[in-house]
């Protein structure tokens, strides 16, 4: 088989992996090397749905051993298989980054006789891009469940960033639709990264040649809508990812309809827009200090589909609005729609100078269209409403139509025009 | 009396000789001008001067600037600058005057109309310095050697230079702004900066030809049908800078 079919069929085996971030790791060029990984992350171009590419994302081989229900990659669809010998793939990841058409690469694969012997096939490759290359760019590697602790290891010095995907967060998910796959075999290999990242660290303080281990951390992906359970729990569980295994990112992945199985459910359309909310959701976490049970509760235990997860929840809470701009703290800034990081930082920054003027928020990056209801400036109010929710909730709907919605707010990938970028490399997202 | 035109060589360290006068007082407030820019008037009413680029007038107006507002603000107005855009040079004097006054955190200070203008024109140059760090396509034009040409809208090159130094150190390569006929050139340890005079270029290479066609086959193999928005693809890549990288044809898509 030539190179360029190789290339196509394991690309497309890859592709419904939504990773793609390249930011976040400190790996620097070194003489006479090839690349550089510590710059906040690049797209390199956009594909036909909108999704960036910056890692070459390629399976190692799309045979694999398993047979999830979900997965196009599965034991048993019939399609063609293929794999690159580790030399091959070193080879054509270097020339593709001299070329700048990439930021480095983002390897996964199927499992082929064990987990063990994939990983070991795996390390092999990247080795050779390491070692034989002096490649120090980007490289995000996706562990293969049930591997071996040793090997786990070995492949986290060589990385910037390792990755499971959970997948599925319920047990009984995971035992209808990956049968082959348990929880513990997740869980282990993701917690002995954690700890290890955590164990490296605390040895570079003392020795300063210690090797790096998953310098840019560890993420996850959750598939949404494969199975029934709600937002909540979803959002839930994402968040105890957060917290228990220091992750730095948790992605979502709509569920795609690729195979004919009975276990599966039949969706008319791929759920973008939930997806998009539980991204929304995600930075609420991450950046403006929700808690997993301030965005969704038992009441309320799945997204709105026409109101993002903050606007939602201002308007479940209007108790504590409307905010006076000159007076509130950050976090309370936060919490008002239409006002981000951004935009409150530099109210912060302003305030000091002057009080601010009505006319003053535009520019200082306020979405005035929905803060203008939750907010006073100076005392005065001048949104022209009652406080009430079925008035505001009427008027934040006003001239938005769902598809419009689902065009324009997805997740800004790999820090492309993210405020990492536009901070001088200081990594918001990651 | 006449109004006063100063004009200056087009570079940086020209405009800040320029702010240099007028700020120590030895030039009269007057508007400025490239000297082989567009807007070079011909108006009889207005004196026309030209000021000189002086290495001392520059590094003491920098050394000034960046011990009252610091390097961040500093990058800004050369951000902006590069942004080439009709009246910038107004605008970067009333920036500086104004960050002189208030210190480190002007640039902050964007309800103020002498910070956004600067700030916006740096935003500008700066997303699409971002954006190009990605879009580049390098080829092969000879064993050793990569050649990139590109249009962009601003004057970048000079800030993507580092970049790509950092991480194709071990290659050299040549980073061509068609538009300006100016262009990079890293010769494996450093990076001169220089017009071009006429460019050809060379035929492709057979690997250089495979290359271009497993990427656009990888690039094609990407895309997730059930996920298609051209829309939102053309945001991310707009249709201007397509015709420079290699996954698009000559009709953008």
């Amino acid at each position: 088989m030539d190179l360029s079919e190789k290339l196509r069929i394991l690309g497309e085996g890859a592709k419904y992996d939504v990773s793609c971030s390249s930011s976040g790791s400190r790996r620097t060029n070194k003489p006479g090397g090839t690349g550089d990984a510590a710059s906040s992350g690049i797209c390199h171009t956009f594909t036909s749905d909108g999704r960036c590419i910056s890692l070459l994302k390629i399976l190692l081989t799309n045979t694999c051993i398993y047979d999830c229900a979900y997965c196009v990659n599965r034991r048993a669809n019939d399609l063609p298989r293929a794999a690159f010998a580790p030399e091959e793939l070193a080879n054509l990841v270097i020339n593709f980054y001299r070329r700048n058409y990439i930021e480095g690469l983002f390897l996964s694969s199927g499992v082929v006789i064990s987990p063990d012997h994939t990983m070991e096939l795996m390390i092999k490759a990247i080795r050779q891009l390491r070692e034989v290359h002096n490649f120090n760019g980007y490289i995000h590697l996706k562990a293969i469940p049930g591997a071996s602790p040793g090997l786990v290891d070995a492949a986290g010095r060589l990385v910037d960033r390792m990755s499971i995907n959970m997948e599925l967060t319920s047990d009984a998910g995971l035992k209808l639709l990956a049968p082959d796959k348990t929880r513990r075999g997740i869980i282990g290999p993701m917690t002995q990264i954690k700890d290890s990242i955590i164990n490296y660290k605390k040895e570079k303080i003392y020795i300063k040649s210690a090797p790096d281990f998953v310098p840019a951390g560890q993420s996850t992906q959750l598939i949404i809508g494969a199975t029934p359970e709600t937002d909540l729990s979803i959002v839930k569980a994402s968040e105890n990812l957060y917290r228990g295994m220091n992750l730095k990112r948790v992605y979502y992945s709509a569920y795609v309809h690729v195979n004919q199985d009975s276990r599966l459910p039949v969706l008319n359309e791929t759920p973008l827009l939930r997806e998009n909310r539980f991204y929304q959701a995600d930075w609420l976490m991450r950046f403006y200090g929700f808690k997993a049970d301030e965005i969704l509760d038992e009441n309320t235990p799945f997204f709105d589909n026409n109101l993002d997860p903050k606007a939602a929840w201002a308007l479940r809470h209007l108790d504590l609005f409307p905010v006076e701009v000159n007076a509130a703290s950050y976090e309370n800034l936060l919490r008002i729609p239409g006002i981000g990081v951004k935009s409150a930082q530099r109210i912060i920054k302003v305030r000091k100078l002057k009080s601010i003027r009505v006319e003053d928020l535009k520019k200082l990056g306020v979405v005035l269209k929905r803060a203008r209801y939750f907010l006073t400036v100076g005392g005065v109010y001048a949104a022209g409403v009652p406080v009430k929710d079925k008035i505001i909730r009427t008027k934040l709907l006003e001239k938005k139509s769902l598809s419009d919605m689902q065009l324009k707010l997805f997740e800004p990938q790999a820090g492309f025009l993210t405020k990492e970028a536009l901070n001088g490399g200081k990594n918001l997202f990651l | 009396m006449a109004e006063k035109i100063y004009f200056y060589d087009g570079t940086w360290q020209g405009i800040m000789s320029v702010y240099h006068g007028i700020i120590g007082g030895e030039l009269e407030a007057g508007v400025m001008a490239k000297e082989k820019g567009e807007n070079m008037q011909d108006d009889l009413f207005s004196e026309k001067i030209f000021v000189e680029a002086g290495e001392d007038k520059f590094t003491a107006l920098k050394d000034r600037f960046i011990k009252a507002a610091g390097c961040d603000n500093y990058s800004m107005m050369l951000w902006a600058f590069l942004s080439e855009k009709r009246g910038i040079e107004g605008h970067i004097l009333d920036f500086i005057r104004f960050a002189l006054k208030n210190g480190k955190g002007s640039g902050n200070l964007l309800s103020e109309d002498e910070v956004m203008r600067v700030y916006s024109a740096a935003q500008q140059v700066r997303r699409e310095c971002h954006r190009f760090k990605g879009f580049i396509r390098f080829e092969e034009i000879k064993p050793g050697m990569f050649y990139s040409g590109i249009e962009p809208d601003y004057n970048i090159i000079m800030l993507l230079a580092p970049h790509f130094k950092q991480r194709l150190s071990s290659q050299d390569w040549i980073i061509h702004d068609k538009k300006r006929n100016t262009a990079v050139f890293y010769d494996g340890s450093k990076c001169l900066y220089r017009e071009v005079i006429s460019f050809e270029m060379p035929d492709d290479s057979k690997e250089e030809n495979e290359y271009k066609a497993m990427w656009l086959k990888y690039f094609q193999a990407m895309g997730i049908k059930e996920r298609k928005n051209p829309h939102l693809q053309r945001q991310f890549v707009p249709v201007k800078y397509r015709k420079n990288m290699i996954e698009f044809d000559e009709t953008g898509f």
